[in-house]
């Protein structure tokens, strides 16, 4: 790194664009808030659930807080459909479903995930990646997923009177499991495997900032997703994705957000697990 | 208060000769053969006071009986212990100091801290009842010990034990109809049942709380735990002990748990025990006419969601774990979690290890 930058000033590509990050902010932020004000919920008779829902405001405040940043996460989502839909019925843009840049699943991701594998148990090379790795598209089909359910379930609950109209009552019962314990799975996962495979992982370790600044430095970019990298090399599209360096300021904000909701995602992944060990 | 006793205290009324008058004849004729267990001071107090005629008229033209009858008082619970002077401690010389009364309440208001010498535990726990706190803010009508217990003739209390719902009764006669009617009134008043909840078992007898005030609706399912998660009690009428944990983990439940946890005062309420079961008039579940009988939940479901449909109570458990045989869907679908959400997490844990592995294998 030092060497290249004595040579020349590194070169930066533009991986999320403002929009995306934005996107991501807002699914982080709410998605904290609506962990920190279910859990207790989910967790009603652990020690430190009332404790919590206390340091909010007490449980009128926790409801309140769920479903504010419900809605928010709920627009996050629709706004997320809706630009995917704007792609492929206005655009006619199949990439969204094929293709290198495409979070649908191919499978090649399937070869891939294989011969990660085999590089784990040290019989292979480790494969060359593309734009989204087999586990990040797994992380998008998981949030995907539970936003989908999770949220469903609990407009359910909210608007119960409404929905109890034309759905039978044992329903209900059905998704307070399902909204409480694949809310659950989402904290734990995003609590544990997302922070591993995206920030703490020994390659990235303390924090991958690329979700704040937008952007990754050449070598990242050569090193980590190789395929993309020599993709763009041959089509001579890599100068379409050049940027500038990111700021120091977004760096810091980046560095100050990150560490944050990490720190609060952790205490969370403490208490439920001890909770749910415990129940 | 204090202001009415010392006014009670310093008039004096036209009775007072009349009663001495009264008193002295009456000593001259009065017969020797009253309680020979007695103390010596109460006989001679009965001397006067045996008469059955005796009485004073206040000068709100109520009268007062000073007759005491030796006999119920020897088999009284003080009867062998307490002499007269121990409660009227301001009269211990004849002729009486002259003490004067607007009516009746007030001369059983002058007596009302007489008990408290011997009975000092029950009287600062009825300091922090709500028939205290109605006494001081000047109501007289609230009840002091002796308006329960009597007075010269307090029995055993508990004895038998319908007598207590009894007592209460005497004021509280709507709620003690509607209770005589439920299914813990009836098995105590019909069958003599002691196992069942009298007043005094949910409201306690001395520091009775007001039942009206939020803090007592969100822990009373505590007090209905009490029997009901009595698993020797239970068993005994063949009746769930798993209704308060059942209550618990439901939406009712945890939000009780929450609001009483809290420090803010909750703004809406959510159901306790009694707001589907009902209060004094609990019915047996069983019974066609109970409120949580299907066909008539919906309307219980309705006092809190008035817009709740037909379908709504049929999310409701009637308290039972769900398992493979109760509520089967529910029962896989929380067993499914438990195995899927452990298998999801270990599973990705693994590779994270093997990742860590690997890399420091390669280093």
């Amino acid at each position: 790194m030092r060497n290249e930058s004595l040579d020349r000033a590194p070169r930066y590509f533009l991986r999320f664009d403002l929009f995306h990050r934005l996107l991501h902010g807002f699914l982080m932020f709410s998605f904290l808030g609506l962990a920190a004000s279910g859990m207790p919920l989910r967790f009603n008779q652990a020690p430190w659930a009332a404790a919590l829902a206390n340091a909010m405001g007490g449980f009128g405040a926790v409801l309140f807080f769920h479903k504010t940043f419900a809605l928010i996460l709920t627009l996050c989502f629709l706004i997320h459909v809706g630009t995917l839909l704007r792609r492929v019925f206005i655009r006619h843009d199949v990439g969204v479903f094929f293709g290198p840049n495409s979070l649908v699943p191919q499978l090649n991701d399937f070869f891939e995930m294989l011969q990660h594998f085999r590089w784990f148990f040290g019989w292979g090379p480790r494969p060359r990646f593309g734009c989204f790795t087999y586990w990040e598209k797994f992380d998008y089909w998981a949030v995907f997923w539970g936003m989908l359910i999770i949220g469903t379930s609990g407009f359910m609950m909210w608007f119960s009177a409404f929905f109890g109209s034309f759905l039978p009552g044992w329903l209900f019962n059905i998704a307070l499991l399902i909204h409480a314990d694949e809310a659950l799975l989402a904290v734990w996962f995003i609590f544990t495997i997302h922070f591993f495979n995206s920030h703490l992982r020994p390659e990235k370790f303390p924090i991958d900032l690329v979700i704040f600044t937008g952007r990754v430095s050449e070598r990242e970019l050569r090193e980590e997703r190789p395929a993309e990298y020599e993709k763009r090399l041959a089509e001579k599209s890599l100068t379409a994705i050049e940027t500038d360096p990111p700021p120091l300021w977004l760096k810091n904000f980046g560095k100050l957000v990150g560490f944050c909701v990490v720190a609060c995602g952790f205490v969370l992944f403490g208490l439920t697990l001890f909770a749910f060990i415990t129940e | 208060m204090r202001t009415a006793l010392h006014k009670a205290r310093s008039t004096r009324g036209p009775a007072c000769g009349g009663i001495a008058l009264f008193v002295f004849f009456s000593l001259l004729f009065a017969p020797s053969s009253w309680g020979e267990k007695l103390p010596p001071e109460v006989e001679f107090c009965l001397s006067c006071h045996g008469q059955e005629a005796l009485e004073i008229v206040l000068p709100s033209g109520e009268k007062r009986s000073l007759y005491v009858d030796a006999g119920r008082f020897g088999r009284s619970v003080h009867g062998e212990k307490v002499g007269c002077t121990n409660c009227h401690s301001d009269i211990n010389t004849y002729p009486h100091p002259p003490r004067t009364f607007k009516n009746l309440r007030e001369f059983t208001v002058a007596y009302y801290e007489s008990c408290k010498g011997c009975h000092f535990d029950n009287y600062t726990k009825t300091l922090d009842s709500v028939h205290y706190t109605i006494l001081s803010r000047g109501n007289l009508k609230a009840p002091l010990c002796i308006d329960c217990h009597g007075a010269h003739y307090v029995a055993r209390p508990r004895v038998p034990k319908s007598s207590i719902s009894e007592t209460c009764a005497r004021c509280h006669k709507a709620i003690y109809e509607r209770y005589r009617q439920s299914v813990h009134g009836k098995a105590l008043s019909q069958d003599g049942n002691i196992d069942v909840p009298a007043c005094t078992d949910c409201h306690r007898s001395h520091n009775i709380e007001d039942p009206r005030t939020v803090s007592f609706h969100l822990k009373s399912p505590e007090l209905c735990a009490r029997c009901h998660s009595d698993e020797k009690l239970m068993k005994k009428y063949r009746l769930s002990t798993n209704v308060l944990g059942t209550y618990l983990t439901d939406f009712h439940g945890m939000t009780a748990s929450f609001y009483r946890k809290g420090q803010a005062a909750p703004a809406a309420l959510t159901a306790v025990c009694t707001d589907c079961h009902g209060v004094h008039d609990i019915l047996a579940v069983k019974d066609p006419r109970s409120s949580v009988m299907k066909a008539n939940l919906l309307r219980v479901c309705r006092k809190c969601h008035p817009t709740a449909t037909e379908n709504f109570p049929s999310a409701w458990l009637s308290h039972y774990e769900p398992s493979s045989e109760k509520a089967p869907l529910v029962y896989y679908v929380k067993l499914f979690y438990k195995i899927f959400i452990p298998f999801v997490i270990i599973g990705l844990v693994l590779q994270i290890l093997l990742h860590i592995w690997r890399l420091v294998v390669n280093r």
